[in-house]
């Protein structure tokens, strides 16, 4: 564990990452003390007024303060992704156990199953998903974890075949253990690091593609303060109003670029196998 | 070289296959009755009933599965709930606008992100390495919606240069193509770069340079002509990624084309629209990797063989 925070800590961006990912969730989880405004209240007579001291990042079209909208947003933006990384892990990841260490007829349903899923391009997938579930941010979390289940479930089948020749678990099985005690004890603790690495990453593409639904109406609904749904309403005003498509597409970018780095850092740092060059 | 083609495409069919089943049952296990739907609010009891029949809802699921592909190979994917006009022709319509900016697309991320791949990875730790590398951090974390809004604003809105949205000439593909290509330059130069690096401490490499061979021809030809081998898969996989990226980039830019009519058709509910969409970008997506995955047998004789 020290070996790893040297490791990690060595790498610049990765620190920076990790510093903006923790300036957001505290916004996130302080939101109602700091946001300066409540983020639905109209000052009908500021609609679309630009920054001043008062407003910061100018008022959208309604005349709400976009800083207040960003900091509750925030709390939507993380949740959302973290709901989509858990249906990712909690599905994805036992299927990739079970296909990979069993596997026979159940790894080839499995992975055909999955193959099938990528035949779809994933956030095509997810706008289905949505139009039979109704457009909600919740549902848009769901849709794009249910379109993420096949990544996960190759990445796991991979690194438990890997495992699965290892000495250790074979040792493990020519003395008789049984099989989900061998899956338990020695085969995921060793495919825990990609899926860790993988998720960091995951879960920035989840929030850029969650903040694309609700940019696309089939997410977060009005008057919800959402990243995406805030650059939604920002495009009828580029011309006015600059400052509602400019303000929340930089918070989107931010923080999905800190999980990046975060992501990258941790390959490096807990991953020997998948070290970037 | 026919064989692997052959056996290529004959993993395809039954994925096709699995394909139709799920958008099929997807929209069939969709609330609400596309007999009534279709009817509209003022529909009676009767009518509602009458369609159900002849669009055979009363039967058994397997049975209207069957239909469907029947219909399917005849080219009817019925006709849309909204426009009340076939699916196939609104999607034929549609799905050469959406290719023509997948493609131009995919053209722009592989003119930059090929050369700039292969000097980074050949000018390792210079600034131009640092500076590419904070660039593509950027690429992948940009928000596709938001640089196509930022392109508007710059360069429709302030200086006028080009058109805000639509379509007609030239002109009007340039945005819409270069705000979706930007992931997928990232994706490109990233794998370039470190394909490239392994390739360059090849043994082949280190003869061709021993032997005298001019720098560039051990880089163009004996690196980066190796170094090619992976990105070329992943030209297949991005492509998926640009029909994806085609629905947003669409609705900026007014874009008619496959993205826009399934995200117009999710909002009306239109749901022979979507699944003949959707069927369509699957296929698409499914061709295009086929025709990949046998250029890069082509590329390399090692695959044909494995």
């Amino acid at each position: 564990m020290r070996e790893f925070w040297r490791r990690f800590s060595a790498d610049r961006g990765a620190l920076v990452g990790l510093a903006i990912v923790t300036v957001i969730v505290l916004v996130a989880l302080l939101a109602p003390l700091i946001a300066p405004y409540d983020p639905t209240a109209q000052a009908l007579e500021l609609r679309r007024a630009g920054p001043s001291s008062a407003h910061p990042f100018g008022m959208d079209e309604l005349g709400r303060d976009i800083l207040s909208r960003l900091m509750y947003g925030a709390g939507n933006t993380l949740t959302a992704g973290l709901l989509t990384v858990s249906i990712g892990i909690v599905i994805g990841v036992p299927l990739g156990l079970i296909a990979g260490y069993y596997g026979g007829l159940l790894e080839a349903i499995t992975m055909r199953a999955m193959d099938a899923m990528l035949a779809f391009p994933a956030f095509i997938l997810a706008i289905v998903i949505v139009a039979v579930l109704e457009p909600s941010l919740q549902n848009a979390a769901i849709a794009i974890g249910i379109s993420q289940i096949p990544s996960f479930t190759r990445l796991v089948r991979a690194s438990t075949l890997a495992a699965r020749h290892q000495d250790y678990v074979l040792g493990a099985v020519s003395v008789g253990s049984r099989s989900r005690r061998i899956i338990a004890r020695h085969v995921l603790p060793n495919v825990l690091p990609p899926i860790v690495v993988f998720t960091t990453i995951s879960l920035a593409s989840s929030i850029l593609s969650v903040a694309g639904l609700s940019f696309l109406g089939l997410g977060a609904q009005p008057p919800a303060s959402e990243w995406g749904l805030m650059l939604r309403s920002g495009r009828e005003y580029i011309r006015e109003a600059p400052q509602m498509t400019i303000v929340p597409g930089v918070a989107i970018m931010l923080v999905v670029l800190a999980f990046n780095l975060v992501g990258d850092g941790l390959r490096d740092s807990l991953d020997a196998r998948l070290r970037r060059s | 070289m026919i064989a692997f083609v052959v056996r290529r495409l004959l993993i395809s069919i039954p994925l096709l296959v699995v394909v139709s089943v799920v958008v099929f049952l997807l929209m069939s296990l969709t609330p609400g009755d596309p007999a009534a739907l279709m009817l509209g609010p003022d529909a009676t009891q009767e009518s509602i009933a009458a369609l159900r029949t002849q669009m055979g809802l009363d039967r058994p699921l397997a049975e209207q599965y069957v239909l469907f592909l029947v219909n399917l190979a005849q080219g009817d994917l019925g006709r849309s709930f909204v426009t009340h006009l076939p699916v196939g022709g609104e999607l034929l319509r549609a799905w050469p606008a959406t290719f023509q900016i997948a493609v131009v697309a995919m053209i722009i991320a592989l003119a930059i992100g090929l050369p700039l791949g292969a000097i980074t990875a050949i000018r390792r730790g210079s600034w131009v390495d640092q500076v590419t590398r904070i660039a593509v951090l950027v690429g992948i974390s940009m928000p596709i919606f938001w640089s196509g809004l930022l392109l508007i604003y710059f360069f429709a809105v302030q200086l006028g240069w080009l058109p805000t949205s639509g379509t007609g000439t030239p002109a009007h593909l340039i945005l819409p193509a270069v705000s979706l290509s930007t992931f997928s330059i990232a994706v490109v130069l990233r794998l370039t770069r470190s394909s490239m690096i392994e390739v360059l401490q090849e043994d082949y490499v280190r003869t061709a340079r021993s032997k005298g061979l001019r720098e560039w021809v051990v880089v163009v030809r004996h690196a980066l002509m190796n170094a090619l081998i992976p990105v070329v898969t992943i030209v297949g996989l991005q492509f998926g990624q640009l029909l994806s990226g085609a629905a947003i980039t669409e609705t900026v830019f007014n874009w008619p084309g496959m993205g826009r009519l399934v995200v117009t058709a999710v909002f009306a509910r239109d749901y022979p629209m979507i699944r003949g969409a959707i069927l369509l970008i699957a296929a698409t997506f499914i061709i295009v990797n086929l025709i990949v995955d046998v250029l890069y047998a082509v590329l390399d004789p090692r695959i044909r063989y494995a």
